[in-house]
């Protein structure tokens, strides 16, 4: 089955042109019954999002839920192409071949790390199956190599081929099966992994064995790839830039220290005063944000925060704040973007 | 950033003895493993009791007429008519044209089973085909399958394979097709509902996303994961095959006589109901045994699966 898709594949650029994955202005909306018996709503679920990723560096997306943030992985991946705008995978190699078209040589470039990892895997194949799936339609055809392959890369997220990658996922714990999970991802060398809150189904003392592994990859292989994530911990550790996403739309991007020390969007500075203070430090004032995410199905007019931003204005309602590089590297999206002692002020740690 | 380019296998350093001895193994020892939880399924107890049960019903049927060499089910002797069982020459008597009884049960146990398990074996071939194709195709012919299945509901199953009886005259062959029409719609719902619940999983999201071709798909994650519960359901269907088939032959639809199977034995018996009761009894206990030995193992196969994941 030609699988729709509006991911499109670019020629193979040089490895020396960094940008691995363009994503422009994409819109993503569903239909859904409502109320009214003959009309039916939209869910305006992405408004409008661009980013890019380039080579070797984690770019992670922030939200809560319901902010679309899965959606836009979903969207990426190619599993619900995006209604409106673009989205270009620059390849390694020559792959040439572009949108609507049945099939890429070698997969189409792109995994993914589902949250739940006994999902993910098939619960009647072996590690071994799950992870050479991958291998397969990339058109490694002869069994040895791909078991080859797969101890290798077993081996690389700590588990050892021999004990593990004869055994169903029933056999295997909640971090295991996350490790054999983000082996599969791995094991046909992508161009992007998309990490959809990788560790967020895991216990605590599991997760950070997981985040650990995935910083050890990002210096091994120099991964490169999309985190989505809510816990603002496991971003700070993993990314090298954090976009914070709010109802569908980007509020900020930037490189994750400064998303974290010089917020310029008041929602980003309002979800930093949630972070719970570490031991010894003293408690930071809390920005509370009033009532809760509107619904997409009717998002609010001008910008999408505006009803619970605490310094919004009438302009805010008028009109769509529009997405600017304030400074080198350092987008944002809000009509009052926090000036320095402002920022200062809400980020005091 | 050069280690982001490199392929995958050269930044991975030697692996151990133990994963090096992998390597270079085969899959076998998972099939090993896989053979050994059905083995100690099949051996515990309570399944391995109504399956032995089973298999002797099913074994004396086939081949009891040729070992205990009986005598022909439809020739009989209009001298010996109605005996009791115990009687000389007939361990189970005879009925009311001289036929010997045990020939007759044994018999007729072989159409009983063979249109159960025949009957069973077609709905679940042609439903759970068509039910995973409403799952997987599109909307329109998700629709019209759909729809087609609740048409077959809508007439009580019965009811259903008498018409289709009657239309296509009876036989044993024509039986199996009527009673097999009506299990197609049972099966196939179950295979739809089976199968939407697994393409939306993750493994399949990932698949379909990377490329894996609709067919490795379908043939490797969904008929492996939607089989078994189809399979469950089947080995209950066969009990419910069997007794339709015996309402059937009952009602004078199914197998006709002299041709001899349980359904049309225990309705045949009626008239002689006070003269003779065991011709009521005996085919009456047969299907009983059968079904309920059927069942149980079904039941029981399916705890002991359960268990054992």
């Amino acid at each position: 089955m030609s699988l729709p898709t509006n991911t499109q594949i670019a020629p193979g650029r040089q490895d020396s042109v960094p940008v691995v994955l363009e994503v422009d202005d994409v819109v993503q909306t569903f239909q859904v019954a409502s109320s009214h018996p003959f009309r039916k709503a939209t869910v305006s679920a992405v408004a409008g999002v661009s980013l890019t990723v380039e080579r070797g560096e984690i770019v992670a997306v922030v939200g809560e839920t319901g902010s679309g943030k899965s959606t836009l992985a979903r969207a990426i991946l190619g599993a619900e192409p995006a209604k409106k705008g673009r989205i270009v995978l620059h390849r390694r190699g020559g792959a040439t071949k572009k949108n609507g078209q049945a099939k890429e040589e070698g997969g189409r470039g792109i995994q993914m790390v589902f949250q739940d990892p006994y999902a993910a895997l098939d619960p009647r194949w072996s590690v071994l199956r799950s992870v050479a799936e991958p291998l397969r339609t990339a058109g490694m055809t002869s069994s040895s190599e791909r078991r080859r392959r797969v101890a290798e890369i077993l081996n690389l997220v700590g588990l050892s081929a021999a004990r593990f990658a004869d055994r169903s996922p029933r056999e295997l714990s909640g971090g295991q099966a996350q490790r054999v999970a983000i082996a599969r991802a791995l094991v046909s060398n992508p161009d992007l992994v998309l990490l959809d809150e990788p560790v967020t189904a895991l216990d605590v003392s599991v997760q950070a064995q997981i985040i650990t592994l995935l910083y050890t990859l990002k210096g091994r292989l120099g991964l490169t790839a999309i985190l989505i994530a809510h816990d603002l911990a496991v971003v700070r550790t993993l990314a090298d830039r954090t976009a914070i996403m709010y109802l569908g739309r980007l509020c900020e991007l930037a490189p994750t220290d400064d998303v974290f020390h010089r917020p310029l969007h008041p929602y980003t500075a309002a979800l930093l005063t949630a972070i719970p203070p570490k031991i010894g430090e003293p408690a930071r004032e809390r920005i509370h944000l009033k009532g809760e995410q509107p619904s997409p199905l009717n998002p609010p007019s001008g910008c999408r925060f505006r009803t619970r931003c605490p310094i919004a204005q009438d302009k805010c309602a008028a009109e769509v704040p529009e997405w600017r590089e304030i400074e080198p590297g350092h987008h944002v999206a809000c009509h009052f973007p926090l000036v320095d002692s402002v920022a200062v002020a809400v980020a005091e740690r | 950033m050069t280690t982001a380019t490199r392929p995958l296998g050269a930044s991975v350093t030697g692996l151990s003895d133990a994963d090096a001895t992998w390597v270079s193994g085969s899959t076998r020892g998972r099939m090993v493993a896989t053979l050994r939880t059905w083995r100690r399924a099949i051996l515990s107890p309570s399944v391995a009791f109504p399956l032995a049960v089973f298999l002797i019903v099913v074994i004396a049927c086939f081949a009891g007429p040729e070992i205990l060499n009986l005598p022909s089910p439809i020739v009989g002797n209009l001298n010996d008519t109605l005996l009791p069982p115990g009687s000389p020459g007939y361990p189970l008597g005879t009925n009311e044209l001289g036929n010997d009884e045990l020939s007759r049960l044994l018999w007729g146990g072989q159409i009983s089973i063979i249109v159960g398990l025949g009957a069973t074996a077609f709905g679940l071939i042609v439903g759970s085909f068509l039910g995973m194709l409403a799952a997987y195709s599109g909307r329109a012919v998700e629709v019209v399958i759909m729809r087609l299945f609740d048409a077959l509901l809508a007439f009580p199953g019965l009811i259903l394979a008498l018409i289709l009886a009657d239309f296509l005259g009876p036989n044993v062959w024509n039986t199996i097709l009527a009673i097999g029409i009506f299990g197609i719609a049972r099966f196939g719902r179950l295979a739809w509902a089976q199968t939407i619940g697994v393409r939306h999983r993750d493994f399949v999201v990932a698949a379909r996303s990377d490329g894996v071709p609709s067919g490795s798909i379908v043939l490797g994650h969904m008929v492996p994961n939607v089989m078994p519960t189809l399979l469950g359901f089947a080995l209950f269907t066969v009990g419910t095959a069997m007794t339709i088939e015996a309402g059937l032959s009952f009602l004078g639809l199914g197998v006709q006589q002299p041709q001899p199977t349980w359904g049309n034995m225990i309705a045949g018996a009626q008239q002689y109901m006070s003269l003779a009761p065991w011709l009521l009894i005996l085919p009456a206990a047969m299907l009983v045994i059968t079904i309920l030995s059927l069942n149980l193992v079904a039941d029981s196969l399916r705890i002991r699966l359960d268990e054992e994941r």
